[in-house]
């Protein structure tokens, strides 16, 4: 887990004493990458440092990490030159990596940096508590737009205790990504979905087994009634 | 954004109440600013000359323990006040005029002596538990002592119960013995004993707790698609983070250690969804999300909670959530939740900024069975019932329809601002029916508004409602009470409402075609002095005998009541439920 930990040291111990250093895996000579980390009133962040990566895959130890901020909300990092994903985060704990805790704070999802031996760049980070994040999130995602219609058999009679779903592929091997109650007797469903295309089906097993067919290609904008499914039989 | 996130909403980021959890001293003088609960097993004693004075402030607090939208002191411990002849403890508002919850107790007891309470909405209310209180002074409360339900019983010796609004309210069994105490000198009642019929659901089965293989599940993070069968404990916090989904199949029982790292008696385990969950039962196979403990209580488990999982509309059908903290728990998130059952849990749903439907589903036995705000909700075919109090809603664009919403010892169904249609519902048998309060605009037709303890429909300071084709029956006091409010009353039946079939004060609008029989004191009483348009109405007798108005007290406006209906209009019944 803290396997990071002697490279990072190292890196610093060099950076502070400067050293000259070289690395196998980045390019020739040192990068630095610096800035400030800021709340989401854009107020620099004390406590917060900056985490880098080698992928966009951040569920790991980082391979890189800045000092903790003081109040200034100032970070500093001399590593390899390279092309990495960053993210800053904020953690009220002297917890190193693992779960956020409740007051975290985060940047989100990791952004791309390129670094340049012997040149410095500049990054801000802004960091968000989970609350702020998801409030954020809702402004920027689309309203969800009900798909209405019924599960027919094929004699076209309403079946009870069927479902309808819908992906954005024909055939899907596991459960699609959107997935409707059970059906009354009516055989009614509704589905909502982000706007876009789709194919939709309908099923009576759940999960069901073998995957399922959706047949029914239809683009969705805003809401539609009368989208009747005939039920596939069951592979 | 929320990839990386490994927590649920920071509660205790919002505005909190205290839970006092060890054995507390109050003395001298205190201000109280916010709830205060008293948990099992913890004591709270003031003492003699001890002065508390309460902040006065209707919130919106979101913390299920607590009853009230107001300042309260809720006691499931043990609550001792041991004032004296000569130093006797007083409670009251912070400034003059201000309202506070008052003391509620809900499992635990109270002792008290030479107590003076005041300026509360209920100085007492009881709902399971004994209260003793010995030369205790109850005055200038709306109501002094509230018991409600067979597991209340209060003691009162040499108490003093006057200038409330109502002295005394007894409910469904609540048990009382007073001696050489006065209750006298309320401005409304001083007295009086109301049951309501019992409502109740029947119990689903349940799997028995067998000690089966489980899959354990500590703190984990579930990445892609994962399904649950069989029998999962969970012993931590499970996420689902963004881009991942949990798919939970029939027959899938859920359980949830408890683990109280803070000692306020509530667990914190449970599932935090970011992703998605599709947790789909059948009538046969039920999935369960309930206590792992071998004596299950409300709070065992935190929640299902879902965050910032719009993306798909997330289902739960046919699942049951027993003796969570709160069963659903959403922030900006899609939800449809269809013939679920939530019972035992501090609360049942609770969610913010989400886009919801609840469908034929069932709450009962919850402290609080749905709060929300700032939402959108539509609400079919449930049933809310038995709980302490039932539905709370603030700022939700609402469409309610078709429910069965009774015998909640509090509020049935509470609306505050928001834009809503309330269509087709039973309200029954709780203390207060419906509360209306903040609105601009709603419509309430063809509803029925029956044998609740105090008042059917109470509205306060809205504007443009539509109350139509609906029913106000045997209510306590009044089948409708509107408070500073304006709209149109019409083709509506009034019918043998305790005080009055409806009251009106700073009412502007209209009252029509509406049956009015059968009411105690009135068909209607006016307690303002605004007049009232309120012609072609069928009064059930002479309308100057059935109507209260400036004839009887100067000090009200009139009733223009010409010309009445020579006939009764025909009572709502086909469009009620």
């Amino acid at each position: 887990m803290n396997g990071w930990r002697p490279t990072v040291f190292f890196l610093f111990f060099c950076f502070l004493l400067g050293l000259p250093v070289s690395f196998a895996s980045g390019g020739d000579g040192v990068a630095v990458l610096q800035g400030v980390i800021v709340d989401a009133g854009q107020r620099p962040v004390a406590g917060a440092e900056v985490a880098l990566y080698l992928s966009e895959d951040v569920r790991r130890p980082a391979a890189y990490k800045s000092n903790r901020t003081a109040g200034d909300g100032r970070y500093r990092l001399a590593v390899p030159a390279g092309d990495y994903w960053a993210v800053a985060a904020q953690r009220r704990d002297d917890a190193e990596s693992g779960p956020l805790g409740l007051a975290d704070r985060h940047s989100g999802p990791p952004v791309a940096v390129s670094l340049r031996a012997g040149r410095e760049k500049e990054k801000r980070f802004e960091v968000l508590d989970l609350r702020q994040a998801a409030r954020r999130l809702a402004r920027e995602k689309s309203t969800l737009v009900p798909v209405r219609g019924r599960v027919l058999d094929a004699a076209g009679k309403p079946v009870v205790m069927a479902y309808a779903v819908a992906d954005t592929v024909a055939e899907k091997g596991g459960l699609p990504r959107h997935v409707s109650a059970w059906t009354g007797v009516d055989g009614v469903y509704e589905l909502m979905l982000p706007p876009g295309g789709y194919f939709l089906g309908a099923a009576r097993q759940f999960p069901q087994t073998g995957g399922y067919r959706l047949p029914r290609e239809l683009e969705v904008r805003e809401e539609v009634a009368g989208v009747d499914l005939e039920l596939a039989s069951e592979p | 954004m929320l990839l990386l996130l490994y927590c649920f909403l920071p509660v205790s980021a919002l505005p909190r109440a205290e839970v006092l959890t060890v054995d507390t001293v109050w003395q001298g003088e205190v201000v109280l600013a916010e709830d205060v609960l008293v948990p099992a097993g913890v004591t709270l004693t003031l003492k003699a000359g001890t002065s508390v004075r309460v902040s006065a402030a209707e919130s919106t607090k979101i913390d299920p323990e607590f009853l009230d939208n107001r300042t309260e002191v809720l006691v499931r411990g043990t609550l001792r006040v041991e004032g004296t002849a000569g130093a006797p403890v007083r409670i009251g508002p912070e400034t003059d005029g201000g309202e506070w919850a008052g003391i509620l107790v809900d499992g635990g007891g109270v002792e008290a002596d030479h107590l003076d309470l005041e300026g509360a909405a209920t100085g007492f209310s009881l709902f399971a538990g004994r209260a003793i209180l010995r030369d205790c002074r109850l005055a200038g409360n709306r109501y002094g002592l509230f018991l409600s339900g067979p597991e209340a019983e209060g003691i009162l010796e040499r108490c003093e119960l006057s200038g409330n609004d109502y002295g005394l309210v007894r409910s469904n069994g609540a048990r009382l013995r007073a001696t050489a105490s006065t209750i006298a000198g309320n401005q409304q009642r001083d007295e009086f004993l109301l049951e309501t019929k019992p409502v109740s659901l029947p119990l689903p089965a349940e799997p028995q707790r067998e000690e089966q293989a489980r899959r354990l599940f500590g703190d984990k993070v579930l990445l892609g698609e994962n399904t649950w069968r069989g029998h999962i404990l969970v012993d931590g916090v499970v996420r689902v983070p963004e881009g991942a989904r949990l798919v939970i199949l029939p027959g899938t029982v859920v359980e949830f250690s408890k683990r109280d790292t803070n000692g306020d008696g509530i667990g914190e385990n449970g599932l935090l969804v970011q992703g998605g969950l599709v947790a789909k039962g059948t009538p046969e196979k039920p999935i369960f999300f309930r206590s792992a403990e071998p004596n299950p209580a409300a709070g065992d488990w935190d929640a299902i909670n879902i965050l910032g999982s719009d993306q798909a509309r997330n289902l739960v059908e046919h699942c049951r959530f027993q003796h969570g903290y709160r069963g659903l728990h959403l922030h900006f998130s899609s939800l449809a939740v269809h013939s679920s059952d939530f019972s035992g849990n501090y609360r049942g749903a609770q969610f913010q900024e989400s886009q919801v439907l609840f469908a034929d589903s069932r709450f009962f036995a919850n402290r609080s069975g749905v709060q929300a705000r700032d939402s959108v909700l539509v609400f079919l075919r449930n049933q809310v019932v038995g709980n302490t109090n039932g539905l709370n809603f603030f700022r939700v664009a609402l469409d309610l329809a078709d429910n069965l919403i009774a015998g909640n010892l509090g509020d049935g169904l509470r609306i505050r601002e928001g834009s809503p249609e309330v269509r087709g519902n039973r309200i029954e048998a709780n203390r207060f029916g419906l509360s209306v309060s903040d609105g601009v605009r709603g419509e309430y037709a063809g509803n029925r508004l029956e044998g609740n303890v105090e008042v059917g429909m109470l509205v306060r300071n809205s504007a443009n409602l539509e109350i139509s084709s609906s029913i106000f029956r045997a209510n306590g006091l009044n089948g409708l009470r509107l408070r500073e409010s304006s709209g149109v009353v019409r083709d509506s039946l009034f019918e043998n409402n305790g005080e009055r079939g409806m009251g009106a004060g700073g009412f502007s609008g209209l009252v029509t075609n509406n049956r009015f029989s059968g009411n105690g004191l009135y068909a209607l009483g006016l307690d303002g002095g605004e007049d009232l348009e309120a012609p072609s109405n069928w009064w059930g007798g002479e309308p100057e005998s059935v109507i209260f108005d400036r004839l009887d007290d100067p000090a009200l406006g009139a009733v223009r009541y010409q010309p009445p209906l020579a006939v009764p209009p025909a009572p709502p019944l086909g469009e009620v439920p």
